[in-house]
């Protein structure tokens, strides 16, 4: 594949970036140029790319064509229903939350035991937690 | 409620419009309006919600109906999309791409759970090398390409339906993303969540099952064995 001219980016590269090209995945400027620069003055390879986007194109329209579905009426109906029900369902959770200030306290014991001559020394700790509304 | 947070996008960037029609495009523009996600109620976001994503409503169902290849499945599957959507909707970052962002639950849900109730089998390694033996023949042949082309365009949407249908679900899936939903390479890698040279070449080896399988229905059909004149 090649018109036999001098080309500044060889044709490989440009058969191998055609995918990239087509789908307008080249996103350096300089790369992009340098092929549309080789499409202009290389014909066969300007006719390989002009043939496979209209491959691309045909196959695209016979995709949009034919994929276009629209929601059932029943779908839009059951997605309101539920997103009012999950919205229900967090408000409730929301307001079940407790507002205000919360304190911390935490209380310890020390309990000494002897037995048979045999001192044991028991600790304990509990952490109290106070909440105080807003009024 | 199962909800798979950590499966969220994070870094699509904003690219929608465009191609919108008229009514999702004012929809899309209204999304851009600054939104405070930490004062914002739920009243509010459920508002913000139906305003900005149930517009993807239709779009998400035909995707589902190429995943899922049954209505009743694809029904369920788009539900399930929004509800994961909506609650986890305050996560997700306004005036980023909120359509790559839905398809990416879509398409995670039908992997998670529809593809394994499904249990779809595999496509068998034989027949794939067929294809690949009629696709080299199909490119000696004297039938110039365009010609070829021509024939596809009588095929009704139910055989173009059908051949989609029929191949292999990774090539399916890029194909439509790419080819219907117009997504990038970027876009599609982090809906499926491959590498985008993965998602190159799912395109690329989709495309060409998906115009041989096309070839073959038009060829049974009787279009293109002589020019009808």
């Amino acid at each position: 594949m090649s018109c036999g001219g001098p080309h500044q980016t060889p044709c490989e590269e440009i058969m191998a970036a055609m995918l990239l090209f087509l789908d307008n995945e080249i996103a350096d400027g300089n790369q992009l140029q340098a092929v549309k620069v080789h499409l202009q003055e290389c014909p066969p390879c300007e006719g390989v790319i002009a043939n496979e986007r209209a491959g691309l194109e045909l196959l695209q329209s016979l995709l949009n064509r034919s994929c276009c579905e629209t929601a059932p009426e029943e779908l839009f109906a059951k997605i309101f229903d539920q997103t009012q029900m999950l919205a229900d369902q967090m408000i409730a959770m929301h307001n079940s939350q407790f507002i205000g200030q919360t304190q911390f306290f935490a209380e310890y014991s020390r309990t000494e035991i002897t037995v048979d001559g045999v001192t044991q020394i028991i600790e304990t700790s509990h952490e109290i937690r106070r909440d105080f509304p807003i009024e | 409620m199962a909800v798979a947070l950590m499966l969220m996008p994070t870094e699509i960037t904003p690219e929608l419009s465009s191609e919108l029609p008229a009514e999702l495009e004012l929809a899309a523009s209204k999304s851009l309006l600054p939104v405070n996600r930490e004062t914002e109620s739920i009243s509010e976001r459920k508002a913000r919600f139906e305003r900005d994503a149930l517009v993807f409503t239709s779009p998400l169902y035909a995707a589902a109906l190429r995943y899922t290849k049954n209505p009743h499945d694809a029904q369920d599957l788009v539900q399930d999309t929004f509800a994961k959507a909506f609650t986890s909707f305050h996560q997700f970052e306004p005036g980023t791409n909120l359509k790559a962002w839905l398809y990416r639950i879509l398409t995670t849900t039908f992997i998670n759970s529809y593809r394994k109730a499904q249990r779809q089998p595999l496509i068998a390694s034989g027949e794939l090398e067929d294809w690949q033996i009629f696709d080299s023949a199909s490119h000696t042949s004297d039938q110039g390409k365009s010609a070829e082309d021509e024939v596809l365009e009588n095929l009704a949407d139910g055989d173009i339906k059908d051949a989609l249908a029929a191949m292999p679900e990774e090539f399916r899936m890029a194909v439509y993303l790419a080819d219907v939903e117009g997504f990038s390479y970027k876009e599609i890698a982090e809906i499926v969540n491959v590498p985008t040279g993965t998602v190159m070449s799912r395109l690329h080896r989709g495309r060409k099952l998906l115009r041989e399988s096309l070839a073959d229905y038009a060829r049974e059909r009787g279009f293109g064995k002589e020019p009808a004149l």
